[in-house]
């Protein structure tokens, strides 16, 4: 199954996360870059492909964001190629140079007109990098959000935290340990659906939460050990440094991941879901999975996922739908073949009250079968 | 030029209208037709053989009143779960060339390689605009320089297998179709001026079984859609609130009905040989909900799109559109002057007062055909110069 979907990574920064990922994992990702030396060594594990080489000579494109994205444009027809058979395309960019920059919204681009979902990462430069990089960085991510169906931006001072404060942190430790957030929200994925846990968060889950999900996402991790692991994984969690948590009353829809050795008691799920229940809105849908991996044993890893734009009522039929901003499509996807997922007691009447349109697919909207009398439906009280 | 038919075939009611295209743009209406549909419900059928009588039935009436053998037709869809998306296709520009009707096409082509998802049939393309170089907007890149030029082009494609069946009718009786047109667009046409075209106009075309809207904006539709929700489901929500028939429910909504709240006053009606009373309050509350659901529906999809600032007038088109108070209840929602469609019709048999709403798509599809038999006449003219190449493409809405 988690053939289904791929990791494209663009530019120096997302070609090091995709690769990481590729070897972490059976699942298949794609290396796109410029400049070749950020390749090397990559081929084992992955496709790589020099984009550019008659612009480039594959020594990067120096920042020329203009020349990248007219490479970018010209190599549309193989991104079509290369999105075709899969159903979700999970895309890691650090943006801020010229191929991130320029790259990535061309890709995101070919996979809206083709209907395949997208899961954006987008790294931003630190800013001790200088204004010139960052500026670029902002421009991008306006390109990147207009393609991009759900996306979430890390920046590198965030995701080193502690290690700029403290003056004798390499720079390759600060690195890994930005990288190592984000590829552990890929692979949380591929470990969901391809390991054992029990409950289980299958991919059309992804797939129906990404189209859904359109807009930016909150990624937070938390992992700990020993006697109170549970509490400390929640505490550390919620209290992340990234303040992903501060967005909680924003969340529209949170996917959570637990993973834990055989040892993971059935109350430490309780208490992680209840806990983070209490920071998120009232009736906010939890969508929940666990991974149980044999060397896990004795620790909890917590990996949340907070959709701040996703809206129930797009019940997708079970085929390729078009993207719901812009279509009919997003109305006629709607319809739900079955009708048990009405839930209501009209449904339950349904036989009766919408006999008229009995031989036709019921029209499913915000949970509603809208063949019901609307007044049934919306209680309006009728002498 | 030769003569055009167009079919609509409606949940409630399948009209038909043949006419005379002139090289000035105009056209005469030769004959016009109605039947009563039968095997459709909300936009889809249900039974090709009674939905195949009621289409072959007003071609017969078309036939015999413009006097001529129809062998092809353009056809009017609202139901098939019409969906749009957007595609883009782009042409590097060699340096030291400027921007020619070739490169728009290859560009076109390019748009066009994007796989329609499974099992979709399509049926429009609206080139929407150009981009230069992935930055600048432009009405017209002809003549321009530019590195590489993109068009957006708006694709409309319906269900292979729900459209199939209208087409399998036509063809069992040896009918070809022409042009597959979608009664939201089309509706607009027939609905409104170039001005309010320009100036931002929503159409609703409020049908039987099915409601579809368009925006256009610049003359260009940048909004359209359609859901199965029509009149039936108001006539079937009166039936079930007052336990009456499917003809008291109908008579009810159309003489007693209004979009907006009513005040108590009591209506009277035959039912089983007694007489029934129910409140016009109670009425008015059913057919609200349901009408003021669907408006909002509409109101949802263009504001998620962010469109709603560029609406300046809203029409309102078939024959939902009679209904007491909807313009009302229109600007109540979307707080923009809103307008009854109810163009008139230059034909003998059509009274010249009479509420010609549900005739709006037909009119709107018989401007596209007027268009497209100029550009046949064109095409034919100037079969292999740049006319020929520049006209051909697109599409007429």
């Amino acid at each position: 199954m988690h053939e289904k979907f791929i990791t494209f990574g663009i530019g120096g920064c997302g070609c090091t996360i995709a690769h990481k990922v590729a070897e972490l994992t059976a699942m298949k990702a794609i290396c796109i870059d410029t400049d070749v030396t950020s390749l090397e060594n990559k081929e084992a594990d992955c496709q790589t492909i020099l984009l550019g080489e008659d612009r480039f000579e594959g020594l990067g494109t120096g920042g020329d964001v203009a020349s990248a994205r007219m490479a970018a444009v010209d190599f549309k027809p193989e991104f079509r190629k290369l999105l075709k058979s899969y159903s979700l395309a999970i895309v890691v960019t650090g943006i801020g140079g010229g191929t991130g920059s320029a790259i990535t919204p061309t890709l995101l681009e070919v996979a809206r007109e083709m209907s395949i979902p997208t899961m954006t990462f987008i790294v931003f430069p630190f800013s001790m990098e200088g204004s010139d990089k960052n500026k670029v960085a902002n421009a991008a991510v306006s390109n990147i959000t207009k393609h991009a169906d759900i996306y979430c931006y890390f920046k590198n001072d965030d995701l080193s935290g502690s290690f700029l404060t403290s003056s004798d942190a390499s720079l390759y430790d600060a690195m890994a340990d930005a990288n190592l957030h984000i590829i552990s929200g890929i692979t949380m994925f591929w470990r969901m659906m391809t390991k054992p846990g029990y409950i289980n968060l299958d991919l059309s889950t992804l797939i129906n939460s990404t189209k859904k999900g359109r807009g930016q996402f909150y990624l937070c991790k938390s992992k700990a050990y020993g006697e109170s692991r549970t509490q400390n994984a929640i505490s550390e969690l919620i209290n992340s440094h990234s303040g992903v948590f501060d967005h909680a009353n924003e969340t529209a829809l949170a996917l959570l991941g637990i993973i834990g050795g055989q040892d993971l008691r059935l109350c430490e799920i309780g208490d992680v879901v209840s806990n983070l229940s209490l920071q998120l809105t009232p009736n906010v849908p939890i969508k929940l999975g666990t991974v149980i991996e044999q060397d896990a044993n004795g620790s909890i890893e917590i990996i949340a996922i907070l959709f701040k734009n996703w809206v129930e009522q797009y019940e997708s039929a079970p085929q390729k739908a078009t993207e719901p901003q812009q279509t009919i499509g997003m109305l006629t996807n709607a319809i739900n073949q079955t009708q048990g997922n009405a839930g209501s007691k009209s449904a339950q009447n349904q036989a009766t009250i919408s006999s008229k349109f009995t031989g036709t697919q019921p029209f499913i909207y915000n949970g509603e079968n809208l063949d019901d009398p609307t007044y049934l439906r919306k209680r309006i009280p009728i002498s | 030029m030769e003569t055009c038919v167009i079919i609509e075939v409606g949940t409630s009611f399948t009209r038909g209208m043949v006419i005379e295209p002139f090289e000035n743009g105009t056209y005469k209406i030769l004959a016009i037709a109605e039947d009563k549909t039968a095997g459709v419900k909300k936009g889809e059928i249900i039974n090709i053989q009674n939905a195949g009588t009621s289409v072959m039935s007003v071609i017969k009436q078309l036939s015999e009143e413009a006097d001529t053998t129809i062998r092809t037709v353009n056809l009017i869809y609202s139901g098939g779960y019409p969906q749009y998306d957007l595609i883009s296709g782009t042409k590097t520009i060699k340096k030291g060339e400027v921007i020619e009707a070739d490169h728009i096409a290859t560009a076109e082509e390019n748009a066009m390689e994007n796989e329609l998802p499974e099992g979709r049939m399509l049926t429009e393309v609206i080139t929407v605009d150009y981009l230069l170089d992935n930055e600048h907007f432009v009405e017209n890149p002809i003549g321009m320089v530019a590195n590489s030029l993109t068009v957006n082009r708006m694709r409309l494609h319906v269900d292979q297998n729900r459209i199939s069946s209208i087409l399998n009718i036509l063809n069992d009786n040896s009918i070809d179709y022409q042009n597959i047109y979608f009664s939201g667009l089309v509706s607009a046409l027939g609905a409104t001026t170039q001005q309010q075209r320009k100036e931002g106009v929503l159409v609703i075309n409020l049908g039987g079984g099915c409601t579809t809207w368009s925006l256009y904006i610049n003359r260009i539709p940048r909004h359209v859609g359609g859901i199965p929700i029509g009149g039936d489901h108001i006539t079937n929500d009166i039936l079930y609130a007052f336990k009456t028939t499917n003809e008291n429910a109908e008579i009810l909504k159309r003489t007693h009905g209004s979009a907006t709240i009513e005040p108590a006053k009591a209506l009277k009606f035959k039912q089983d040989f007694t007489e029934k009373i129910i409140s016009q309050n109670d009425l008015s509350k059913v057919i609200n909900a349901r009408i003021d659901e669907t408006i909002r529906i509409i109101y949802d999809q263009i504001a998620k799109a962010g469109l709603l600032e560029t609406i300046n007038t809203i029409m309102l088109c078939g024959k939902g559109a009679a209904l007491n108070n909807l313009e009302t209840l229109v600007y109540n929602i979307f707080q923009t002057q809103c307008f009854i469609a109810n163009p008139k019709i230059p034909f003998h048999r059509i009274r010249k007062d009479a509420p010609t709403m549900a005739y709006v798509a037909l009119l709107g599809a018989a401007h596209c055909c007027t268009k497209e038999a100029i550009q046949e006449e064109a095409r034919k003219k100037n079969s292999s110069g740049f006319f020929g190449k520049l006209f051909g493409r697109g599409s007429n809405i």
